[in-house]
């Protein structure tokens, strides 16, 4: 438990404005990634702001249709989760300001609040009434079940050599030098942790959860106008939000903001150079893939921790 | 009191002046013979009650003034009343019975009868041993005169068959007379006893082989029971429940009283091993049985087998005359009914059953209850019978006997209780039987005696039933027995008793959280009221719900009350009965209870081998137990683990869980996997965690049996999770979910830590809580769509959004999602195994539950989103107090969610008398934190909302105001529209790839395993079974060849006999003083060359 | 070899004789018949325990117990033990009833079935 110090106030203030600055970011991230991916099949791309100009024009259209509360909340889950997330986990180290409202919860909180947005989301694209979409749901759900048990395993690993689950103490246990991080004390979980990270950004070769999105149909087509800018700004602070939690869980946190941004540029694009070299696998290559030598990197870390 | 031997002369008298009666006209020597059963009766149960209450002395009788050694005597003692009592009864019953079954009534079988009544009462009273043979030879005769009467074509060949053997058997009987007489120079039983062992020589022992195979054949011991198996399938019903009511306990007690005769280990081995197998192998034999009368058969001979095996022990005080009493009178009581209403429903084969006495309540309530008695259930005699005799079994050197008499009772549950099944109702119409009062009372006389007696031992001060408990019983037996009340009424009732019942529980202070009894306590409480509220929208399927349910309620409070290890196994057993009755009541309910009543039984007897190995130990209350060691204590622990895993339905042996949840009446199930499931796990906390548990010392180290638990916990929670996933019955996908649900709260149990507990105890509160929301809104969705396949539904949304939103809230609250209540359980459990040190068991349970999420998906979506079925478009909302009871659970949920500490805290303080160590470092109501870890509850709630507020602010500040509502197919398909436009609901195969990913470990391989199990114990039924042949002559050659085997091999001579005596395997025998066992004596005296292939020269 | 011994070996001679009826014929009315030769040796064996040489049969008669008291307590010595016999009357007795019974139930059987084969009886099993 870390007790804040700073009063209401200033907290919300510094709270808004590292949401407003993640999302930036992560906007960023993904014009940078569309440039690269361009880059990489030859074609010139779209510039690096345009994420921002996609916002923008869909935050100010308007939709004519209707499809039922349960339709309308799921991007709300989404973008309430994604933040929420984003919020529970501590960005700089030692920095009250980057603290945000990690006082709320451990290690284990975050976990689970990701699946909050997933959730959402998953329930309003169903409640559309498009089979494709619940066709996307269910590949994501059974890749999702796959990777988290690699992850599960190298949370325990590090939660086991920590002995806390608390993301503060994970951090303070690996500052002091490089040679302290969990990537290099513990790089069996670091293996499995970063190879699950694959999957839970659902780029390349795990990304047959998006398919149906590019036939084109599925959520984001069901999805439109000021729904859509919720969904997007909550897939940018989604993707930041869970490289900050890598950050902490493997890199040694962070104590500079500069050094923040660094890292997670590093692991988001760890995903993107795999994404670009690999094709898809299917759902079950998938499932089997993560249940397969990462989930034996895991297993091997745990019993590392056991032993030694 | 009436001079005892009137009981033998005023039968025998009348016997032979009833022909003359019957001048006067039938209705005059029925009259004459109803009042010499009268006579009998009441001047037998006055004898017994006197004796019982000590006013009177046992008496001794002398006849013809020759004192005892050289005139014959008889002897009334408590055990004689109780039995002619017993035979008493039975005689007016079976007269009752009798008289409108014969063809041409003739005063030839009221002669008969109370003949056999004379002979019953000599074969009792009398202490001469030839005097004996004269009585037997009576109620033989008496007896088959009367098979020959009856119309059953095939009672002839079956008494014929029998009366050959039983020809050999007084051949037997009396050349062991004649040698014995010569051996002692006496006929007096107790003279004899005394001088016998004396004399041991070669002739006294090969006489006491021949008085025991012609016992062997009397009592229908393994494997000379042929023909008396034969008659009961061939003889008039009514007659076999007379002859097991009088002859057969009276036969039974002359063994006993020719019993000092048999000296020695060896013979005492021989008798229990005799009686042991003839009681597993006649049930087992049974199990293979289609036809209804021989069944009752086979479980009659196992039956008496087991009373056989048990009079050695009586002789060496291992087992009390109670206990051996009480299995008797349950014994002669239940099979005597069950006889009774295979005459009643005149079904030869099993399969006939369907339906019998649908239109009969009272009969159907009837029969039930005699099922339970001969499965030694309680509240019937037997259950006490059995349990105190092992009692005395566990305490003595003869525990290992235990294991095979759990073993053939087990059986015992496998063929009534498919009897059972196979009566319920069927498809069919039922046949209206119209059952005449002469029928139907004698069955009722038998089951009410039963039940009163059952019912008073039950009130024993010892037990420690709190009358809360009694109250919720006797609501229940008074709402059972106004069964005929409009199931509205009943339901109004019963619901006004559980809100009357949970008031005074607590008022009266039993709902304290911070105790473990009061912690599940409340839960009954909670579930009990919710689903009663609930149960008033949705009528329940049988008017016996009610009553049942209540009922079953009362059990639970025994359970979580008693202090007494006896008041506990009867609380479980109750439990176990009465949830089995109200699962039978849904539309495949019998089948699916079958499996339940199977599994929970088996799961009764290893609970039960726990207590008894607790028992053996010296315990004998639940806070005793703390005072087991070493290896009593490690089985004691052992077997209760087992048993309680079986219960919750762990991982291999599950298979029961999901067909019993789902086939349940739709209200019922959520109490069962809400409540009854927790019962299991209270027992873990408050029994099984009373024993010190030592480590295992294996040749790699210390294995802690709690690990193997916890890994057994995990596994469950992970397959279980699995399997739901695949499922498209709705309420079977619940049920697995259930069973992973509960493999969490068993792993927190295995941890043993105050933090493990905590989780545990969280966990089974959060459990009740949310899948008993899940349950019930599932049960309304059922109750209006009709169906529980996933695939049949769709966008419910629109049509049910209250069931909707609970659903909703009931899977996240599963999942684990913050910001509801099921994160805290998560997050405890996670923490617990860390501090453990079981970190690959948390990752396996971390995994699974995020197993969860696609079946919680499909859940929520098949049945409530995407497109709306056609035939549903009119479907309303669930009943009111449908939803009403689906917002109080909501409630509950919001108020852990926002406060877990309300709970969490006086839980800590439960565990915190276990381990003395505090779960949490901090516990606020809505702040808690570990050594490990924190959690602010109310901020990750008020975080959540306030950004959902923000989010949905903003859209709502960019919508416009008119929109259009999109109609159903009104979505896009890449610009195409299917024609015709239809509904498209994606159903079928869900989680296709995810199946073949994980195809590897869904092989079915747990239910092949107890399917291969169950037919290869089936088909060693079936071939030991052929012994049976059928050929009167076969039998008698088993009967020589018996007696051949015992001169030969177990008694070749008194040298061998009595080197095995002093061994000390059965070295436990109490010493009668006046009789002294072989090895004492010793005698080397060579024996006569006279027996039948005795002494090779 | 004692007289006793005769007897029996005797009634040992009529028992086998009896039991291998019983075992080996198929008709049910000699299994009674053997069964009832059975019963006979068994009474023979009886009556042969308790006879002991030299003594006299235990017939009380005017003359041995009211002429001369003192005589009769001679007497009394010097009779065989009366218990056996007593027994075998009994069971003569009892083994005629049985025997009456099994035959009618022979007649019946037959009635029925029109055989007097046992193996026909056998529909009853397993």
């Amino acid at each position: 438990m870390s007790p804040s110090e700073l009063s209401l106030l200033p907290k919300l203030f510094w709270v808004v404005v590292s949401v407003v600055g993640a999302i930036a970011y992560g906007l960023v991230i993904g014009g940078i990634i569309r440039k690269v991916m361009a880059r990489i099949q030859g074609r010139i791309g779209p510039p690096v702001y345009q994420p921002y100009l996609d916002l923008f024009k869909v935050i100010f259209q308007r939709t004519a249709t209707w499809h039922g509360y349960m339709f309308y909340l799921g991007p709300v889950f989404r973008a309430a989760g994604a933040i929420g997330l984003f919020l529970l986990i501590p960005v700089v180290f030692g920095d009250p300001r980057f603290d945000n409202f990690s006082f709320n919860g451990d290690l284990l909180m975050v976990m689970y609040f990701m699946f909050f947005g997933c959730l959402g989301m998953a329930l309003g694209a169903a409640e559309g009434g498009h089979p494709h979409s619940v066709v996307a749901i269910t590949r994501g759900l059974s890749q999702m079940t796959a990777y988290e048990l690699p992850f599960s395993l190298a949370v325990v690993a590090i939660a086991a050599q920590t002995g806390s689950f608390s993301v503060h103490q994970i951090v303070a246990a690996q500052q002091g030098g490089v040679g302290h991080w969990f990537l290099f004390t513990n790089p069996l979980a670091a293996v499995a942790a970063f190879l699950a990270f694959l999957g839970m950004n659902m780029y390349s070769p795990f990304d047959i959860v998006l398919a149906p999105q590019e036939i084109p149909i599925g959520p984001p087509t069901e999805y439109n106008s000021a729904f859509m800018s919720a969904m997007m700004s909550g897939r940018a602070i989604f993707g930041v939000a869970k490289c900050v939690l890598y950050m902490d869980l493997f890199l040694g946190g962070a104590t500079t903001i500069l050094a923040a941004i660094v890292k997670v540029f590093f692991i988001y694009f760890w995903s993107i150079f795999v994404g670009a070299v690999f094709p898809r696998f299917r759902t079950e290559q998938a499932v089997r893939f993560f249940l397969g030598w990462p989930t034996a990197a895991g297993v091997a870390a745990v019993l590392a921790v056991m032993l030694f | 009191m009436v001079d005892p031997i009137l009981l033998i002369a005023v039968p025998l008298g009348i016997a032979f002046l009833l022909p003359l009666v019957d001048r006067l006209g039938r209705a005059a020597s029925r009259w004459v013979h109803f009042l010499t059963l009268v006579f009998y009766t009441g001047a037998a149960a006055s004898w017994a009650l006197a004796l019982h209450k000590g006013t009177v002395a046992a008496k001794d009788i002398i006849t013809a003034s020759w004192p005892p050694p050289v005139g014959i005597n008889l002897h009334m003692g408590l055990a004689e009343a109780v039995i002619l009592s017993l035979a008493g009864i039975t005689g007016i019953c079976a007269a009752l019975y009798l008289v409108p079954r014969e063809e041409k009534p003739s005063i030839r079988s009221i002669v008969l009868q109370v003949l056999l009544l004379a002979g019953t009462a000599g074969l009792t009273l009398t202490r001469d041993i030839f005097n004996m043979f004269v009585f037997l030879e009576i109620t033989s005769i008496s007896t088959f005169a009367i098979v020959l009467l009856g119309k059953e074509k095939k009672a002839l060949e079956a008494g014929f068959k029998y009366m050959i053997l039983g020809g050999i058997a007084s051949v037997l009987l009396l050349l062991g007379i004649a040698f014995l007489y010569k051996t002692t120079g006496t006929l007096n039983m107790a003279d004899m006893a005394a001088k016998l062992p004396a004399l041991f020589t070669g002739g006294a022992a090969a006489a006491l082989v021949f008085l025991f195979v012609c016992m062997v054949i009397e009592l229908k011991g393994f494997p000379l029971n042929g023909p008396a198996i034969d008659l009961y399938e061939g003889v008039e019903p009514g007659v076999m429940a007379l002859i097991v009511g009088t002859t057969l306990n009276a036969v039974l007690f002359a063994f006993w009283k020719i019993l000092p005769l048999f000296g020695g280990a060896a013979w005492e081995g021989v008798i229990m091993t005799s009686g042991m197998a003839t009681f597993v192998l006649g049930n087992l034999f049974a199990t293979r049985q289609k036809k209804v009368r021989r069944m009752l058969g086979y479980s009659s001979s196992a039956q008496v087998g087991l009373l056989v095996f048990m009079l050695p022990l009586l002789r060496n005080h291992v087992v009390t005359l109670a206990a051996l009493g009480l299995l008797l009178l349950n014994h002669t009581l239940a099979k005597a009914s069950l006889l009774w209403f295979t005459g009643i429903h005149e079904e030869e084969e099993i399969g006939g059953w369907r339906g019998a006495f649908a239109n009969n309540p009272l009969l159907r309530i009837l029969f039930g209850a005699s099922v339970l008695a001969i499965a030694g259930l309680p509240p019937f005699p037997g259950f006490w019978g059995k349990w105190y005799a092992l009692a005395g079994m566990a305490r003595s050197p003869y525990a290992w006997w235990i294991l095979p008499l759990l073993l053939g009772s087990l059986l015992e549950f496998v063929y009534y209780f498919r009897w059972l099944k196979e009566s319920a109702r069927g498809v069919e119409p039922a046949r209206s039987e119209v059952v005449p009062f002469s029928l139907s009372a004698p069955p009722a006389i038998f089951t009410a005696i039963g039940l009163v007696l059952g019912i008073r031992a039950l009130y024993g001060p010892a037990l420690g039933v709190s009358s809360q408990a009694w109250l919720w019983m006797w609501a229940g037996g008074i709402l059972l027995a106004a069964a005929f009340l409009p199931e509205r009424v009943q339901a109004g009732l019963s619901f006004l008793a559980v809100l009357l019942g949970s008031i005074l529980l607590y008022s009266s202070g039993a709902l304290a959280l911070h105790t473990l009894s009061g912690f599940f306590t409340s839960l009954v409480v909670i579930g009990a009221l919710v689903f009663s509220l609930a149960r008033l929208g949705i009528p329940a399927l049988h008017r016996n719900y009610h009553g049942l349910f209540l009922l079953l309620a009362g059990s639970l409070l025994i359970v979580l009350k008693t202090d007494s290890l006896l008041g506990f196994f009867a609380g479980w057993e109750l439990m176990t009965w009465t949830s089995y009755f109200l699962v039978r009541q849904g539309k495949k309910g019998p089948a699916a209870s079958y499996l339940y009543i199977l599994f929970s039984g088996a799961a009764g007897f290893l609970v039960l081998g726990g207590l008894m190995t607790a028992v053996a130990g010296g315990a004998v209350t639940i806070s005793g137990l703390g005072a087991l060691r070493g290896n009593t204590a490690l089985w004691a622990w052992i077997l209760l683990a087992a048993g309680l895993a079986v219960k919750v339905g762990s991982w291999g042996a599950h298979i029961w869980a999901p067909e019993s949840y789902s086939e349940a009446p739709d209200v019922f199930t959520p109490f069962l996997s809400g409540v009854i499931s927790k019962i299991p796990v209270f027992a873990f906390l408050a029994v099984a965690a009373k024993i010190a548990l030592p480590g295992v010392t294996t040749t790699l180290g210390t294995l802690d049996p709690a690990w193997v638990l916890g890994w057994i916990g995990g596994l469950t929670a992970f397959g279980m999770t699995l399997l739901a996933v695949f499922q498209d019955d709705m309420k079977k996908l619940l049920a697995y979910s259930s069973l992973g649900q509960v493999g969490y709260i068993v792993l927190g149990f295995a941890m043993m830590s105050s933090l493990g507990w905590t989780a545990a105890l969280y966990h089974s509160l959060n459990h009740l809580l949310f899948k008993g929301l899940l349950f019930v809104t599932i049960a309304g969705v059922i109750y209006r769509t009709g169906t529980r396949s996933l695939s049949d539904l769709g966008g419910l949304i629109t049509r049910m959004p209250f069931s909707f939103f609970a659903v909703l809230i009931g899977i996240i609250t599963l999942s684990g999602v913050p910001p509801l209540s099921g994160f805290a359980g998560k997050w405890l459990l996670y923490q617990a195994g860390i501090q453990k040190g079981w970190y690959l068991l948390t990752a396996l349970a971390m995994f699974a539950s995020i197993l969860a999420f696609p079946y919680l998906f499909k859940l929520i979506h098949s049945i409530f989103l995407g497109q709306l079925k056609r035939e549903h478009r009119e479907i309303r909302e669930a009943p009111k107090a449908v939803v009403l009871s689906q917002w109080i659970l909501i409630a509950g949920i919001m108020l852990l969610s926002v406060a877990p500490g309300t709970v969490l805290v006086p839980i800590q303080e439960a565990v915190k008398a276990f381990f003395g160590k505090a779960a949490f470092t901090t516990a606020t109501a809505t702040e808690l934190a570990t050594d490990l870890g924190y959690f602010h509850a109310m901020g990750v709630m008020s975080m959540v909302v306030v950004l959902a507020v923000i989010v949905l602010a903003g859209i709502l500040f960019f919508l416009p105001k008119h929109t259009t509502k999109v109609k159903q197919l009104d979505i896009v398909y890449s610009g195409e529209v299917p024609p015709p436009p239809e509904e498209i609901q994606y159903a079928q195969n869900f989680f296709r790839p995810f199946e073949r990913a994980y195809s590897p470990v869904l092989l079915p391989r747990v239910k092949a395993f107890w399917k291969s199990f169950s037919e290869s114990v089936l088909s060693l039924a079936e071939a030991g079974r052929r012994l049976y042949t059928g050929d009167g002559q076969t039998y008698i050659l088993y009967a020589l060849g018996v007696v051949l085997f015992l001169v030969l091999f177990i008694f070749p001579a008194p040298a061998s006999s009595s080197s095995k005596a002093p061994g000390g395997k059965t070295g436990y025998i109490v010493p009668v003083p006046r009789k002294a066992r072989p090895a004492e004596v010793g005698v080397q005296a060579p024996r006569p060359g006279i027996l039948p292939g005795g002494k090779a020269k | 070899m004692d007289i006793t011994m005769v007897y029996i070996g005797t009634a040992l001679a009529l028992v086998l004789v009896g039991l291998g009826g019983v075992l080996l014929k198929r008709n049910i009315l000699k299994m009674v018949l053997a069964l009832d030769i059975v019963e006979t040796g068994v009474n023979l064996l009886l009556i042969g325990i308790g006879y002991t040489p030299g003594r006299e049969a235990p017939i009380v008669d005017k003359t041995s117990f009211f002429a001369d008291r003192a005589k009769e307590t001679v007497n009394a010595a010097n009779l065989v033990d009366p218990v056996p016999q007593a027994l075998v009357l009994t069971a003569i007795v009892i083994g005629l009833g049985t025997t009456a019974l099994m035959l009618s139930y022979v007649i019946r059987l037959y009635a029925q079935k029109k055989t007097l084969d046992i193996r026909e009886f056998g529909r009853l099993k397993w």
